[in-house]
């Protein structure tokens, strides 16, 4: 055996085994999430026989706390807390999904869900994560690495901005917004960083720069994939992927850059009645930080409860176009 | 505080009834993003409660919508050990009509029988009693109210003299017939004088525009004759005001929405230089929530250009919401008496309070005017100074009559999908297709026009001829549809479904026919029906086909010397890329229309061509 061969197969192996860790770490969340199913954990005791409900980017957290929990796609949960008048819920999500509930369960004419029962418990910042050497080019082609700038390297050839030509077009994914919390967290923080503000509405998206914009962003997103994460390493067909960084660190051959202005993705607690569980927040706490979550810098530079509407409403007309 | 006349539209039902008939349906299309009138297709299941469904105008679902909340949780909503549940639906009051009048047989697309009716005005009651036969909506209870205005942007109104200066419609009259238009006034930029205005067969505020336009140019304010309507010199005011208006339409809504739009990009004055709306309208557009209700992602936001109203000088009519307890045949007594409930509860000074913070005036005269009905918001509670009658049914008819033939012309090019999945069925396991249903809603449709408007007909598909780079033919040029009536309809008869759906390419090609062979005398517009998206083989360069044609429409449309052409689309079918449609009429400052059930289809082309 050669030691070109020798090197093919090193490099085949690499690939594989950073395949199944992307694997292991997000595509299993993934497929909860897109068909909305359970996956059940469990290692105590239920909390007060309420329901605990968990986003797939903290199924971990989630895990280590030890708690009975559901993975469920963001969509259902709030579907199930726009409908249902007393729901018995604790949701382990991101910021502002819980707000987004309330705007859901005003408009649907539910009764309100007590907001002094939530807790904001960490963040993360959203980051984009790339093969290293095209981080390198991307920097360096965007040096204040705004969204803005990002947004209109994409869609065009990587040689334009100094790639090399066998890299193709630049592409840029993220999971479903509508779906996942970490897709609706990335793409909120590009179309605020691309507006320039938190409170945006369906009003400044329908400005035809914006909009623009943001088909030639998410032009790779109309094309159904499997997890983009597990694009980077296995192929990088798609070779920007918008991320939370906890989600990214433990991904090998991949660096990542927060772009500007940095947002920074809130984990929370919320329950739909009764008070919060205290242990089950002290055991939460506790994980996120072993997981790579910030226990005190508050959550930043994301749309509001309504500015992520407008983003999710953006959103379906971008993936129909 | 001038109240409205008691009888206020009642004898306008005779009248309308024929009319609302002889167009065979009313609207049903969802105007960009704000819906006007499909009944909702919500299923309502009162538990053990007595279930009370109410449809109501589009103007008031909010304000319903919270008043029936708080009912339903409230002791009020208690008979004994009974409860009762209030649930409110929107359906545009025309549409309701003809669905009462024709019993209401289709759910579906009808939405929920209902056991309370709610139209912006008593008149449609008379409508539907005349046309029934019978009395199947008696007289209702108003319950609260609000003037017809002209809405105006307040840099153009301060330019005519607002608000030293009463205003009235023989300003816009004067207005409408100088060739300078708003150079006249040194604001050269803002182009001609431009009217919204919306169809009388199918709104209120267009019905009511139309009666106070001919009250003016006789200059009565009762007792209008038939008589009066054919003085040359009545025809003449009236047709100059017709001549300014942009468009029809069946809700003022898609006008306000698409007002906002224009003013977001900073050319709402350019869009528009007035529009006939209801008071409560202009509240909430100055409140940055066009109408009247907010949408998820929607964030109230004052406009750049606040509207004021203008309460014209020679006198207007209200709107009077009146509550009525119908005696359709699906409503039991049980019903009657827990609609009973709701009225009551409406009725209380502190829920007359509530109709007031949404804009409306109390129709309780015990609750007295108040915020949000004050100057800041473009409204003034002393106005109008001047109520006008409501002219007899025989009056009535004429005024409708005489607007089908004094209406402004229209230039329409009717674009249609022949792509091969419209030749799917329409229904499931049904036999008709969906190029059936459309065929026959559009040839259903033509019957709206009158003989010099002038109206063609292209189809596009790919595979239309051996040659691939033609995504379209034109069956018949834009001409007068007076003598080709027939012709257009054995065209659309003889359709047939092809390949593709060249959707991009035939809408900028569309659009540029007809932008070249523009009219500034006549509505120019096109009406785009699809049930498919973009697909033209070439997917790759579709975001940069997409981008581009939407700028051409933006371009074309706006600007004080713009050759505005409108742009409808239909989507058409559970698969239309609505979404792209919706972005494409918006370009234009036009509607997009909601015929994702193929079974609206017919209701869906009626509305769309009450536009012309």
């Amino acid at each position: 055996m050669n030691a070109k061969r020798l090197l093919a197969i090193l490099a085949a192996a690499a690939m594989i085994a950073g395949a199944w860790l992307v694997r292991t770490k997000v595509i299993d969340k993934q497929t909860n999430v897109a068909t909305g199913a359970s996956t059940t954990q469990s290692t105590s005791a239920p909390t007060t026989g309420r329901r605990v409900v968990c986003v797939a980017e903290l199924d971990e957290v989630c895990r280590a706390s030890g708690s009975i929990y559901t993975i469920e796609s963001v969509s259902t949960t709030l579907a199930t807390l726009a409908s249902e008048p007393n729901p018995d819920i604790v949701w382990i999500t991101t910021s502002p999904l819980p707000e987004m509930a309330d705007a859901a369960r005003a408009r649907a004419n539910q009764p309100p869900l007590p907001v002094d029962q939530r807790k904001a418990l960490g963040s993360t910042t959203v980051v984009v994560a790339a093969p290293t050497e095209r981080v390198t080019v991307l920097k360096a082609a965007c040096p204040d690495l705004s969204w803005k700038c990002i947004g209109e390297k994409t869609n065009r050839p990587w040689k334009e901005i100094g790639g090399q030509a066998g890299w193709q077009d630049v592409t840029f994914r993220h999971r479903d917004p509508l779906t996942s919390a970490g897709g609706l967290s990335v793409f909120g923080a590009a179309l605020a960083g691309r507006t320039g503000r938190t409170d945006i509405g369906t009003g400044d998206l329908a400005a035809s720069d914006v909009r623009s914009w943001t088909n030639q962003l998410e032009n790779a997103n109309k094309q159904p994939t499997s997890d983009p994460l597990t694009s980077i390493v296995v192929g990088t067909r798609f070779d920007l992927v918008g991320a939370l960084v906890t989600e990214v660190t433990s991904i090998g051959r991949v660096a990542t850059l927060e772009p500007t202005p940095v947002a920074r993705v809130g984990a929370t607690i919320m329950v739909t009645s009764g008070t919060l569980p205290t242990e089950l927040v002290t055991k939460l706490l506790a994980a996120l930080g072993k997981n790579g979550w910030s226990p005190t810098v508050a959550p930043s530079g994301l749309p509001d409860a309504v500015g992520m509407e407008a983003v999710q409403q953006l959103w379906k007309q971008v993936i129909s176009s | 505080m001038t109240k409205p006349h008691p009888a206020l539209f009642l004898s306008a039902a005779v009248l309308l009834a024929g009319c609302v008939v002889s167009s065979g349906k009313s609207g049903t299309g969802s105007g960009s993003g704000s819906g006007n009138g499909s009944g909702s297709a919500t299923t309502f299941s009162p538990g053990k409660c007595t279930g009370v469904e109410m449809a109501v105008s589009s103007e008031k679902i909010a304000v319903l919508t919270e008043l029936a909340k708080n009912f339903n949780d409230s002791k009020e909503a208690k008979i004994g050990k009974q409860c009762v549940t209030v649930h409110v639906s929107k359906k545009s009051s025309g549409a309701a009509a003809t669905a009462l009048i024709n019993g209401w047989t289709n759910p579906d697309t009808d939405g929920a029988q209902p056991v309370v009716w709610s139209p912006a005005a008593s008149g449609w009651a008379g409508i539907v009693n005349q046309r029934a036969g019978k009395t199947l909506a008696p007289e209702g209870k108003p319950f609260m109210l609000t003037p017809l205005v002209i809405a105006m942007p307040a840099k153009m109104a301060t330019v005519l003299g607002y608000p030293g200066k009463s205003l009235g419609f023989k300003d816009i009259v004067e207005l409408a017939n100088d060739p300078q238009g708003w150079a006249k006034y040194n604001h050269p930029e803002w182009g001609p004088f431009r009217l919204g205005k919306t169809n009388p067969n199918f709104s209120t505020s267009g019905l009511n525009f139309t009666v106070a336009q001919y009250y003016a140019a006789t200059g009565k304010t009762r007792d209008l004759t038939t008589e009066d309507l054919d003085r040359p010199d009545v025809v003449k005011f009236a047709t100059s005001v017709e001549n300014s208006v942009v468009h029809y339409g069946d809700i003022t809504m898609t006008f306000l929405n698409n007002w906002f739009a224009a003013d977001n990009r900073g050319s709402s004055l350019s869009y528009a230089s007035a529009v006939a709306v209801e008071e409560k309208s202009v509240i909430d557009y100055n409140l940055g929530n066009p109408d009247g209700e907010l949408s998820a992602g929607e964030r109230p936001r004052a406009p750049r250009e606040p509207l004021v109203a203008i309460y014209p000088s020679e006198g207007t009519l209200y709107s009077d919401s009146p509550f009525i307890i119908l005696n359709a045949p699906w409503v039991t007594a049980e019903q009657k008496e827990a609609a009973l409930l709701f009225q009551n509860y409406v009725l209380t000074p502190e829920n007359q309070a509530k109709v007031l913070t949404y804009g409306f005036r109390p129709g309780n005269p015990a609750v007295a005017i108040g915020s949000p009905i004050e100057a800041k918001n473009g409204v003034d509670p002393r106005q109008p100074s001047a109520v006008l009658d409501v002219p007899s049914p025989s009056v009535m008819i004429k005024v409708l009559d005489s607007w089908a033939t004094q209406r402004k012309s229209a230039r329409v090019m009717l674009v249609m999908d022949v792509s091969g999945s419209m030749g799917e069925a329409a229904v499931k396991d049904q036999p008709e297709t969906k190029l059936d249903l459309a065929k026959r809603a559009a040839i259903s449709a033509l019957s709206q026009f009158k003989d010099d408007d002038e109206v063609g007909l292209r189809i596009f598909s790919t595979g239309l001829t051996s040659d691939p780079n033609i995504a379209y033919v034109d069956l018949l040029p834009v001409g007068p549809i007076g003598p080709q009536r027939e012709g257009l309809r054995n065209k659309i008869d003889g359709l047939s479904p092809i390949q593709g759906t060249p959707l991009y390419d035939v809408t900028a090609s569309s659009f540029a026919s007809m932008t070249e062979s523009f009219d500034p005398k006549k509505i120019n517009a096109l009406v785009l029906l699809t049930d498919g998206k973009n697909d033209d083989g070439k997917r790759s360069d579709d975001v940069q086909q997409l981008n581009e044609l939407i700028q051409n429409l933006q371009s074309g449309s706006e600007g004080g010397s713009a050759r505005p052409v409108r742009l409808f689309t239909i989507g058409y079918g559970k698969d239309a890329d609505l979404a792209t449609l919706r972005q494409l009429a918006e370009a234009t400052r036009a509607a997009a229309y909601d015929a994702s059930n193929p079974a609206t289809i017919e209701q869906v082309f009626t509305a769309v061509v009450s536009n012309f």
